[in-house]
C-alpha cells in the first residue's frame, strides 16, 4: 500500500513537472494546481464512545475537542495535453483506514472523445451518492458534513477501473450518464472489530438531470463478488447499493433530500448489511450568513442486522455557514446524534449495548470547522 | 452607426429588455443567441454548448453579471465551481482583462461567449443578451 502510494505520488509530481515544462513547449498544453481543505474540531458530552464522521476512522471525537474527524486536505493538480486527452490527481490526507494519512484519491486520464463523451482510466471517485464527487470538498456545501446516516454506509469513496460519462441536452435539461466498472477496498471498524472489505466485481451507474435551480440524481452501484475479511470470515456475497437525491437552490433558499438502501445477498446468511437511510435539509441565505438544518435517519432492515437489535435512529442538526472570506467558510454545527452501531467508536460496554437496545443512547456533537479553497 | 445597430439588435433580441442596460452577453456573430436561462447554465458550469469568458474577480462588472443572471453572489458560483473543479468534470471560465479583451476572445472564437460593458460593444461581435 505505502508502495502504491510513493509510486502514485510519483506520477502526481511526474504529471506536474511534464505539464510544467509543456506550458513552456505548447499553447495547446495547460496545467492547474488547485487545492482544498478543512480544519475544524469536533466534541461531544460524554466520554463513553467517539464520535467519527466514516467508518473508516478507528477513533474520533469526545468531550474534549478532536481535530481528526473532519479535517483534511486535498491537492490536485489537472493537467490538459490537448482539446482531447487530459489527467487529473488528486491526494488526500486526513484520518481513516487505521491512520494511513495519505492517501491517492484519484488519479485517472481522460479522453474527451466528442463534445458529448468522456472516457477516462484509473482511479475516479465512485459516484453513489447525490455529493459523492464533491464530498471532500466541505466549501462546496452549506453543511459541516455531509449526513453519516446516508454517507457512511457505503464506506469506499474511490475505485479503480474504467469510466463513461456522457452528456446531452434536452429542453433544456443537462443530463449526465456515468457508466463505471472497477475494483475498490476499504478498511473499517465495525463493532469493535478490524474489517476489511474488498470489492471486485463493482459496476456503476449514475444519472444526473440539472434543470435551471433543480437538481436529480439516480444511481445503482453493484457489486458481485464482495469479500469481507475480518473478525469472522465471510464468504463473498453481492452488495447492491441504490439511491436518489433532489436539489432545490435558488441561490437564496436550499432544500435537498436524498434516499438510499444497501442490500446484500450472501449464500452464507452470516451477515446481511442491509439498511436504509435518508436525510432532509435546508438552508436560507443571508448575505454571507446561511443558517440550515438537517435531520437525518438510518433504518437497518432485514434478519442480521435486526436481529442483533439495532433499531431506527436518527440525528437532528442545525447549523449557520459564514462566508468570511471569499475562498473561506466558517461553519458551526450542533447535533443531536443517536447511537447506531456504526456511528461512534471506542465505546463502552454500556454505550455499546445501548445501540442494540430500543432506546440507543444520544450524544450532543459540537463542531466548528473552517472550509477553504485554493 | 455599427453601435447604433448593434444596440437595436440587443432590443430586438431581449424583449423586456430596456435601452439602459449596462451588461451585454455577446457571441461570435455567427452563433445563435443563447437565453438567459441558458447563460446562467453556461456560466454555473451545467452546459457545455460555449465557452464561457470571465472578467477579473476584482471587476465590479463580474458581481453584477452573476447577480443578474445567476441570482448568485460571487462566493456562491465559486462554490459551485469548486464542485465541478474538485471532481475533474470541468475548469471554472478563463478569466480576461477587460470587456475589450473578452471582446475580441469573443469575435475570434465561434463557440466563446462573454460579457462586456455596453459602452465596448460593436459589429465585431453578436450582442445576444441585454441584462438591466
Amino acid at each position: 500500500m505505502k508502495r502504491k502510494m510513493r509510486d502514485a505520488a510519483r506520477a502526481l509530481a511526474l504529471l506536474g513537472a511534464l505539464s510544467a515544462h509543456g506550458a513552456h513547449a505548447d499553447e495547446g498544453m495547460s496545467w492547474k494546481f488547485r487545492g482544498f481543505g478543512t480544519v475544524g474540531a469536533v466534541m461531544t458530552n460524554t466520554d463513553e464512545a467517539q464520535f467519527r464522521s466514516s467508518w473508516r476512522q478507528t477513533r474520533g471525537a469526545g468531550k474534549s475537542p478532536d481535530l481528526g474527524v473532519d479535517s483534511r486536505l486535498g491537492v490536485q493538480a489537472n493537467v490538459n495535453f490537448n482539446s482531447t486527452f487530459s489527467a487529473v490527481g488528486q491526494l488526500l490526507v486526513r484520518n481513516r483506514d487505521g491512520g494511513k494519512r495519505l492517501q491517492v484519491e484519484w488519479l485517472f486520464g481522460q479522453a474527451s472523445v466528442t463534445p458529448w463523451l468522456d472516457l477516462r482510466a484509473g482511479r475516479m471517485v465512485l459516484p453513489v451518492f447525490l455529493l459523492s464527487d464533491s464530498l471532500n470538498v466541505g466549501y462546496a456545501t452549506h453543511w459541516a458534513r455531509a449526513p453519516t446516516e446516508v454517507y457512511s454506509i457505503y464506506p469506499a469513496s474511490s475505485f479503480d477501473g474504467a469510466q463513461a460519462q456522457a452528456h446531452t441536452d434536452w429542453g433544456g435539461t443537462h443530463f449526465t450518464l456515468q457508466a463505471s466498472a472497477g475494483t475498490t477496498k476499504a478498511d473499517l471498524v465495525l463493532f469493535g472489530a478490524k474489517v476489511n472489505a474488498d470489492f471486485k466485481k463493482l459496476y456503476s451507474l449514475n444519472l444526473v438531470a440539472e434543470q435551471g435551480n433543480w437538481t436529480l440524481r439516480v444511481g445503482d452501484t453493484e457489486v458481485h463478488d464482495s469479500v469481507v475479511t475480518g473478525a469472522d470470515p465471510v464468504p463473498p456475497y453481492t452488495d447492491s447499493f441504490r439511491g436518489v437525491g433532489i436539489t432545490y437552490d435558488n441561490g437564496k433558499a436550499l432544500v435537498q433530500a436524498e434516499y438510499v438502501r444497501r442490500r446484500t445477498s450472501d449464500p452464507g446468511a452470516v451477515v446481511h448489511i442491509d439498511m436504509n437511510a435518508y436525510y432532509v435539509t435546508g438552508g436560507y441565505r443571508m448575505g454571507r450568513w446561511m443558517p440550515y438544518a438537517t435531520y437525518s435517519r438510518f433504518e437497518p432492515v432485514g434478519s442480521s442486522l435486526r436481529a442483533l437489535g439495532l433499531s431506527n435512529t436518527r440525528t437532528v442538526a442545525a447549523g449557520l455557514r459564514w462566508d468570511a472570506y471569499q475562498d473561506v467558510a466558517v461553519k458551526a454545527q450542533v447535533e443531536s446524534v443517536q447511537s447506531n452501531g456504526f456511528n461512534f467508536v471506542n465505546e463502552g460496554p454500556a454505550f455499546f449495548a445501548s445501540a442494540f437496545s430500543s432506546n440507543p443512547r444520544k450524544v450532543n456533537v459540537f463542531t466548528l470547522l473552517a472550509d477553504f479553497v485554493f | 452607426m455599427n453601435k447604433q445597430i448593434a444596440l437595436l439588435l440587443v432590443g430586438l433580441l431581449s424583449t423586456g429588455a430596456t435601452f439602459g442596460a449596462d451588461i451585454i452577453v455577446i457571441v461570435h456573430p455567427t452563433a445563435a443567441a443563447p437565453t438567459k436561462e441558458q447563460v446562467a447554465d453556461i456560466y454555473l458550469g451545467k452546459s457545455r454548448a460555449y465557452t464561457p469568458l470571465d472578467q477579473t474577480e476584482a471587476s465590479p462588472i463580474r458581481a453584477e453579471f452573476y447577480q443578474k443572471v445567476t441570482g448568485r453572489d460571487l462566493t456562491q458560483v465559486k462554490s459551485a465551481w469548486s464542485r465541478i473543479v474538485f471532481t475533474g468534470k470541468g475548469q471554472p471560465p478563463r478569466e480576461l482583462l477587460d470587456s475589450a479583451a473578452v471582446k475580441q476572445a469573443v469575435a475570434a472564437d465561434p463557440k466563446a461567449i462573454g460579457y462586456i460593458d455596453r459602452s465596448a460593444l460593436d459589429a465585431t461581435v453578436k450582442a445576444a443578451l441585454a441584462l438591466n
